[in-house]
């Protein structure tokens, strides 16, 4: 196995001189392909600015981050759109759609950036779509759509460019139970089925018991790291809940 | 305290108050410096007798100005209320800070206040430089030359512009209270969130729809060609199946273009074209109406502009037809059918002729047909110019004052009439007429219509030429016919001036004496067209600044709404290059889509318009044309590019 991706003694500093706070501190991990990777920790935690570094947003005050042996804190900005749009997927926690496109288009839209050819653009879409079980949602528009089948085309547009590592940011923040747990259990089938390497920030204990691996972040350091191994998914989760009563219970969020 | 809030505001939100300053000094600006022409020290200076015309065009400036003033008006408003739209979670800030409605208020007033007064003042100060312009462009369209620049500056039209706008300002004050008063607290704070309501219409109805609007707007374009602008029955079913047509077109038009693009793939699976087609379709659904409004004002600018100026100057030319004689004096038949000799009147008068320069007195009968008969199956309109008898000049008398204009002589013979008109307009019917006459009867005896046709003649000068059409017959013809007119022609030997001076004051005292100098009709004539070509500008330079404006209003409030939507391109990989070039194309397409229909009506229009100033002498529209185009480029230019740039700075 490959390491997609290997993140290097990175730090992230806001504010100026003076007055500044570490949001990572001296955050080291790597993630191998075909990996499904939970990040959690409590708000404040810098579970989000990682991630936002990860992805290319944000940059790092010091460290290296590297996606597919390509330090992406040396591109530059005209390269880091390229690389976004090449490399990584994004899935949202507010679907993040365009209300003006159809689902087919919305998911359409991740392959025309790329400059793909129109046949190929249908046939990769109607793939994709499903796999995800959302092709009769195809020709509709993201206001005739339910959360869940919005979150699936958000995931669809994500995965449909064959990217080397597909970023989640609390993909199941705005959905119900039911539709959280069809958006999971797609995900787990990528990750399955099409070794699909998935990095995804959650503070649902539940949601992260989909994951292989969680790392736990607080106060900008990893603080620890569990690996699912051959445990039942149940069993997965009661030992997340231990770790989040550990790092200060915030068990207003444990299912 | 507030005061400092507002001030700060204004200062930090420049980017958004950019267009409407823009917009409000625009509209200062030609405010000011149409009005102050009619005050304006040179325009009094003019040739006396055009003081009439002088206060009949102030009259007519002011009427304008006060619809001028209501659209504006309305502009401003529409401007204003985007800029409070954009600030809804602002002010929904400061009403969860506790400050009291009534406090908001104030500080939006006292920004309103700011804003205008600094547009008043830049707009005055611009106003006054383009009013230099303006004055110097009328006086030599009034055909005066002034030998020295003069500054021209007008305190009535200033005051007239703080006052009108000090209205408009006062209004969008008293507005802007009411709106903050009526929000609620919830919708200010989750205006940002709150997503439109897309409506799709049905793919089928749309092509139906644009079908039906192309079919309308070619009937429209086909008949106005066909017949011209001289029936306005026509020109008015034209131009309601022509603004129905546009109507039409623009609420069907981005349902069929996208229908019709989706069909071509590699056009729309290309970057982001299909995300900027989208973007444009769901405005447009929403937004026909101001577009047909914006498509016709802008048809209105490009017509006037390129037409005005050589509608004025062929109309300048078919007066030169009507004046053939520096002065033409008559006399009409009393009530007893009895006419007076000229010659005995003026002598009455103790008006020596000899004294003016040529001149030559002949009387005019009255045949037994009317005119009316003859053209009305020609010419609807015949029925209302031609309600005489026809009149009849004699043949010596006729190459006399043929003389007298120096023209070529028309050659005839005894069994021949010469048909006379200086009716152009109606140039079609006569061709027509003569076309199935080949003779015309005369008293009693049947005359060959001479050249087969009607020739271009004034047999004196005169504002509207007698019964439209006249006759020529040999001189023993008239023997028996009734007198009608007794007129004098006189060709000045110099002194054009002195003489039109004293004609005026015999032509004041004499109650049987009629008649008009040169000088006095084409004073008024050349008032009355300078008086349509700058009352077309006018309206046309306020369309343009207001289609332009509302444009660019219409794309920036919805350039707030679409930061998400551009966030959400950002994120999935689209470079800032990619973005800007869709935001271009948007505000492109958005600009164009109503100026490009409007250029369109303006070919034929022009044409049209150019067709019938042929028939008065023909003049070209290219340079007009270029000029106008030039225009267009700078103020819609200007506006396109001003929304560019700040939407790319909105979204960023």
């Amino acid at each position: 196995m490959s390491t997609v991706l290997k993140v290097d003694h990175i730090e992230k500093y806001f504010g100026n001189k003076g007055n500044t706070t570490k949001a990572i501190d001296q955050i080291s991990f790597e993630v191998e392909r075909g990996e499904f990777v939970g990040i959690m920790g409590p708000s404040g935690s810098g579970k989000t600015t990682l991630l936002n570094c990860i992805s290319t947003i944000d940059s790092v005050t010091t460290g290296k981050i590297l996606i597919n042996e390509q330090d992406i804190t040396k591109l530059k900005t005209g390269k880091l759109d390229q690389f976004r749009r090449d490399e990584l997927g994004f899935i949202f926690q507010d679907f993040n759609l365009l209300d003006t496109l159809t689902a087919f288009e919305n998911i359409a839209i991740a392959l025309t950036i790329q400059g793909r050819k129109p046949a190929d653009i249908t046939f990769l879409v109607k793939e994709v779509a499903e796999k995800l079980e959302i092709t009769q949602v195809l020709n509709k528009f993201p206001y005739q759509m339910s959360g869940g089948q919005k979150q699936r085309v958000a995931a669809a547009r994500a995965i449909v460019t064959d990217p080397t590592l597909i970023l989640a940011d609390e993909p199941t923040g705005a959905l119900d139970s039911k539709s959280s747990r069809l958006l999971l259990d797609s995900f787990e089938k990528l990750n399955e089925e099409l070794q699909a390497t998935i990095l995804m920030v959650t503070h649902d204990a539940f949601t992260a018991s989909y994951a292989k691996r969680i790392l736990f972040i607080k106060d900008g350091q990893i603080f620890n790291e569990l690996i699912r191994g051959k445990d039942t998914r149940k069993e997965f989760f009661n030992r997340i809940i231990e770790v989040v009563t550990l790092l200060g219970g915030d068990t207003n969020n444990v299912l | 305290m507030y005061f400092k809030l507002s001030a700060r505001n204004v200062k930090r939100s420049f980017k958004d108050y950019f267009t409407y300053f823009l917009t409000l000094t625009f509209a200062v600006c030609i405010f000011y410096s149409f009005n102050s022409l009619s005050a304006s020290e040179v325009m009094t200076t003019l040739n006396a007798s055009q003081a009439e015309m002088i206060k009949a065009f102030t009259m007519l400036l002011s009427g304008v100005s006060v619809f001028v003033s209501v659209v504006l008006g309305f502009l401003i408003m529409y401007a204003n209320n985007f800029l409070i739209r954009r600030r809804k979670k602002e002010l929904g800030l400061y009403m969860t800070l506790g400050m009291s409605k009534y406090k908001i208020s104030r500080i939006i007033v006292v920004e309103t206040f700011f804003v205008g007064i600094i547009s008043l003042a830049v707009g005055l100060l611009l106003g006054i430089l383009v009013s230099q312009g303006l004055v110097a462009l009328t006086v030599s369209m009034f055909k005066a030359n002034i030998e020295q620049f003069t500054f021209v500056f007008s305190s009535e039209a200033m005051l007239k512009t703080i006052l009108y706008f000090g209205i408009i300002f006062l209004m969008v004050m008293i507005f802007n209270s009411v709106v903050i008063s009526r929000y609620k607290l919830i919708d200010l704070l989750t205006a940002a969130k709150k997503n439109q309501s897309l409506k799709i219409r049905k793919t089928s109805t749309s092509i139906v729809l644009f079908v039906f609007s192309i079919i309308l707007l070619a009937v429209a374009y086909a008949v106005i060609m066909k017949y011209g602008l001289f029936e306005s029955n026509i020109v008015w079913t034209c131009v309601g199946l022509g603004a129905l047509g546009t109507f039409l077109f623009f609420m069907s038009l981005s349902g069929f273009a996208l229908n019709m693009i989706q069909k071509n793939k590699n056009v729309y699976y290309k970057d982001v074209n299909m995300f900027v087609l989208r973007q444009i379709n769901s405005k447009v659904n929403t937004t026909f109406i101001s577009m047909t409004i914006i498509c016709l004002m802008l048809f209105f600018t490009i017509g006037v502009f390129s037409t005005g100026f050589s509608f004025k100057a062929s109309m300048e030319k078919n007066i030169e037809k009507m004046t053939p004689y520096d002065a033409s004096l008559y006399t009409k038949a009393d009530e007893d059918g009895k006419v007076q000799h000229i010659h005995d009147i003026m002598q009455h008068l103790k008006v020596d002729l000899d004294e003016y320069g040529e001149h030559h007195s002949f009387t005019v009968y009255k045949a037994d047909k009317s005119v009316k008969d003859l053209l009305a199956p020609y010419e609807d309109d015949a029925v209302k110019f031609a309600d005489s008898n026809l009149p009849v000049i004699k043949r010596s008398d006729f190459e006399r004052i043929e003389a007298m204009q120096g023209i070529e002589p028309i050659d005839f013979n005894d069994e021949e009439v010469v048909l006379l008109s200086n009716f152009e307009v109606f140039q079609d019917a006569f061709d027509r007429f003569t076309e199935d006459h080949k003779t015309l009867e005369v008293n009693g005896k049947e005359y060959d219509i001479a050249h087969q046709k009607v020739h271009s003649f004034a047999y004196k000068t005169e504002f509207n030429s007698e019964g439209v059409l006249t006759a020529v017959l040999p001189d023993e013809a008239v023997e028996g016919m009734e007198p009608f007119l007794s007129v004098v022609n006189i060709n000045y030997d110099d002194n054009q001036k002195e003489h039109d001076e004293t004609l005026y004051k015999v032509l004041d005292e004499s109650d049987v004496l009629w008649g008009t100098t040169k000088t006095i009709i084409l004073d008024s004539s050349v008032g009355s067209s300078t008086m349509i070509v700058f009352v077309g500008l006018y309206l046309g330079i306020v369309f343009l600044i207001s289609s332009a404006a509302v444009l660019a209003l219409q794309q920036l409030s919805e350039a707030s709404d679409n930061i998400a939507r551009y966030t959400v391109l950002k994120k999935i990989g689209v470079t800032r290059k990619g973005i800007n070039k869709a935001i271009f194309g948007q505000v492109f397409i958005y600009f164009m889509m109503p100026l490009a229909l409007a250029i369109v009506h303006s070919i034929f229009g022009i044409q049209v318009v150019n067709k019938a100033i042929m028939v008065a002498g023909s003049t070209s529209v290219l340079v007009p044309s270029l000029i106008t185009a030039l225009i267009i480029v700078i103020v819609y230019g200007g506006y396109f590019f001003a929304t560019y740039t700040g939407y790319k700075s909105i979204v960023k």
